[in-house]
């Protein structure tokens, strides 16, 4: 048989580059087996399992990283292997574990079976690494579905709770209608290209299919903006946020949000022009008349989505409502990098990843702790709370100044980095206002945000409590807490460390 | 032109037809069962344009998944909560007018971006059985999406079997 020859030789080599993944997948398989076998008191030791499962995949990332092997493409070019898409999954697998630590604290979770939750986390974490790697609309569209359904069902995990099950459907029939407008884009950018490749769409793009070409992109991005909470696709978010267990909403806010930023870059690699390598002049001849037509668009949806949701949060009293909106107008300033379009914006965008990540993830962990502590989310019930728990309102405190990213915290870092690209393309482009009216923008809101993160610091230090809570304060929170705090410093002091590993990855991206 | 194309644009109309006038009743119907009804003939005309377009493995998948199966699990679920949707009190006349208006212009730009008539364009096919193609494609260039789409499965059966578990066993 003909259509065999070369694949004996093939398949090897391309399974090696995802053994991350392969390594996930027979983790999902081992804890259902030890789920089925070892009936009873099984809960702590198969987050045990989950964790090494994890562990192992980070290992052969970490093997793949420091392997010098040239940026290349698997499966018949279905899978992107270089490591721009190693360092996405890196973060993906370092949240995950952070929310099996948060998963761990909780007591949400517990009173519910537990191998079926780490299972579908697990399972979604693994179609994150496909999405991000994905060259193929078949490959992306599955991977996104694949972390579409684990998700609606870990958002409703805690099923006799009525918010839960209301955010589940909710998110069920938002994601379902997103889902199917992006397939409608994916099925015309197929009809005008006749492949399925995922940048298929710059070879397209004349002066005559042009409003077309934009059209379908824009049906795409309807799915993409669903995972990354852009405006005007936000409307399931703060309800989600708020409805879903605090670990998984941990995990939605800031794995799946990264994911969706993963796979826009992937569509929309073409654009950085400084990016592509030389030789390929053809798309940049191509692009010229566009570059900027797709810039304002980032630029709309960046500025309305900051703005709406750092002016919306400045009214909530839900503690992870409030979390919600501000993940929003995070997205938004990130979207700011999709504006500038160019290598720098996308290193500022990376270490944005790793700083928000930290953040974000502490600061549900801190909601995690006071909802053990209180039972109750509403902020203004957290009144003198410094007294009975200083270490963790100074934890918080340094997460929320980290998140509205003023000095010295990691924050700072990541938001200098963006504003600085912004401002860079202002100063070497034509449209300079273009460029400095979004960085002024972007610092506005950074202003705003301020108001409702110290609010939340306000109420705990100093308003006097009500009454005491009581419940104990334990060693493994400090730890916890510690260790995010120690992250956002490291990422203010040491930031060129990491920096410098993101120049290294931006380097090696393949379009 | 041949009388076989003539009998092909005929059908294809025909199956046109049956598709946009289905649709319609399964979206207006009043009772929720005779949009599933409906929905069955939707779902065999989409089988019929596949079948037009020499793709006869797919129209097969088509008509044992979509009519065979969940539609099938559709009438079930219908008849088991069978509700009229005046019962369930979610008849709201408001929602009409900005959803039809909403709807209307984005038909108005998908008409226009289909008349202008771009696509990538390949000549037609004869019939001719596509399973050994398919087969073939699956083992080779989407051997990755196959596998996945098995761990996709697992997740969405192990996540309805625990939404569905009314025993709350630790």
């Amino acid at each position: 048989m003909q259509w065999t020859s070369g694949i004996i030789e093939q398949l090897p080599r391309d399974l090696s580059t995802i053994a991350p993944e392969i390594a996930l997948v027979i983790t999902i398989l081992a804890l259902i087996l030890i789920d089925l076998l070892m009936r009873g008191e099984v809960s702590f030791s198969i987050s045990f399992f989950a964790i090494i499962g994890v562990f192992i995949s980070l290992h052969l990332l970490f093997n793949a990283f420091y392997n010098p092997a040239p940026s290349r493409t698997a499966f018949w070019g279905l899978l992107a292997v270089d490591k721009f898409t190693l360092f996405l999954k890196l973060i993906f697998l370092l949240s995950t574990f952070l929310v099996i630590l948060l998963t761990l604290q909780s007591n949400l979770i517990y009173p519910y079976r537990v191998g079926e939750y780490y299972t579908l986390l697990l399972t979604a974490t693994m179609a994150m690494c496909f999405l991000v790697s994905a060259r193929n609309f078949i490959l992306f569209y599955l991977a996104l579905e694949t972390l579409s359904i684990s998700s609606y069902v870990l958002a409703t995990y805690t099923k006799r709770d009525v918010f839960s099950t209301e955010a589940g459907l909710k998110y069920l029939i938002y994601g379902a209608a997103a889902s199917a407008v992006m397939l409608f884009g994916i099925s015309y950018l197929y009809g005008l290209t006749g492949t399925l490749d995922i940048t298929a769409w710059v070879n397209v793009l004349t002066p005559v299919t042009s409003l077309t070409v934009l059209l379908a992109l824009l049906l795409v991005f309807v799915g993409i903006a669903f995972k990354i909470s852009a405006v005007p696709f936000h409307f399931w978010a703060p309800d989600v946020y708020q409805g879903a267990p605090t670990p998984i909403t941990a995990y939605l806010s800031v794995a799946s949000k990264i994911a969706g930023f993963g796979a826009l870059f992937r569509v929309s690699l073409p654009l950085f022009t400084d990016l592509i390598i030389p030789g390929s002049k053809k798309i940049l001849l191509m692009l010229g008349p566009y570059h900027f037509q797709f810039a304002t668009f980032f630029w709309i949806i960046s500025v309305i989505t900051m703005t709406f949701g750092n002016l919306v949060a400045l009214r909530q009293n839900n503690l992870k409502r409030l979390l919600a909106y501000s993940s929003i107008a995070h997205a938004g300033y990130i979207l700011m990098g999709m504006t500038v379009l160019d290598a720098a914006a996308l290193k500022a965008m990376l270490f944005y990843f790793l700083i928000y990540m930290f953040m974000n993830i502490g600061a549900f962990y801190c909601a995690i702790v006071l909802e053990n502590k209180t039972r109750i989310g509403d902020i203004t019930h957290y009144k003198g709370i410094v007294n009975e728990y200083p270490y963790l309102v100074v934890g918080f405190g340094v997460i929320l100044f980290s998140l509205t990213g003023i000095p010295p915290f990691g924050g700072f870092i990541g938001k200098y980095l963006l504003f600085a690209a912004v401002v860079n393309k202002a100063l070497s482009t034509p449209h300079a206002m273009f460029y400095f009216s979004l960085a002024i923008i972007g610092v506005l809101n950074s202003v705003i945000s301020l108001y409702y993160y110290v609010r939340i610091l306000k109420i705990m230090v100093l308003e006097s409590p009500a009454k005491k809570i009581g419940v104990p304060w334990t060693p493994v929170e400090s730890l916890l807490i510690a260790i995010f705090v120690i992250a956002i410093f490291y990422l203010f002091v040491l930031w060129t460390q990491p920096y410098v590993l993101i120049e290294n990855v931006v380097k090696s991206i393949i379009v | 032109m041949a009388g076989k194309e003539i009998a092909i644009i005929i059908v294809f109309y025909v199956t046109c037809g049956v598709v946009v006038i289905s649709a319609l009743i399964a979206v207006f119907a009043r009772s929720v069962i005779n949009a599933a009804f409906a929905l069955f003939f939707t779902l065999c005309g989409m089988a019929g344009f596949y079948f037009l377009l020499s793709a006869d493995f797919l129209a097969i998948v088509q008509i044992v998944v979509y009519a065979g199966g969940i539609l099938v699990l559709l009438l079930f679920g219908i008849l088991l909560t069978h509700r009229t949707l005046e019962e369930l009190g979610i008849e709201k006349r408001t929602t009409y007018i900005a959803g039809t208006i909403a709807g209307l212009a984005f038909y108005l730009i998908l008409i226009f971006i289909i008349a202008q008539g771009l696509w990538h364009q390949i000549p037609p096919k004869p019939m001719a059985p596509t399973t050994a193609t398919i087969g073939r494609l699956l083992l080779t260039k989407y051997l990755l999406p196959f596998e996945i789409s098995s761990v996709t499965l697992l997740a969405a059966l192990i996540g309805s079997a625990y939404l569905v578990r009314r025993k709350e066993g630790k």
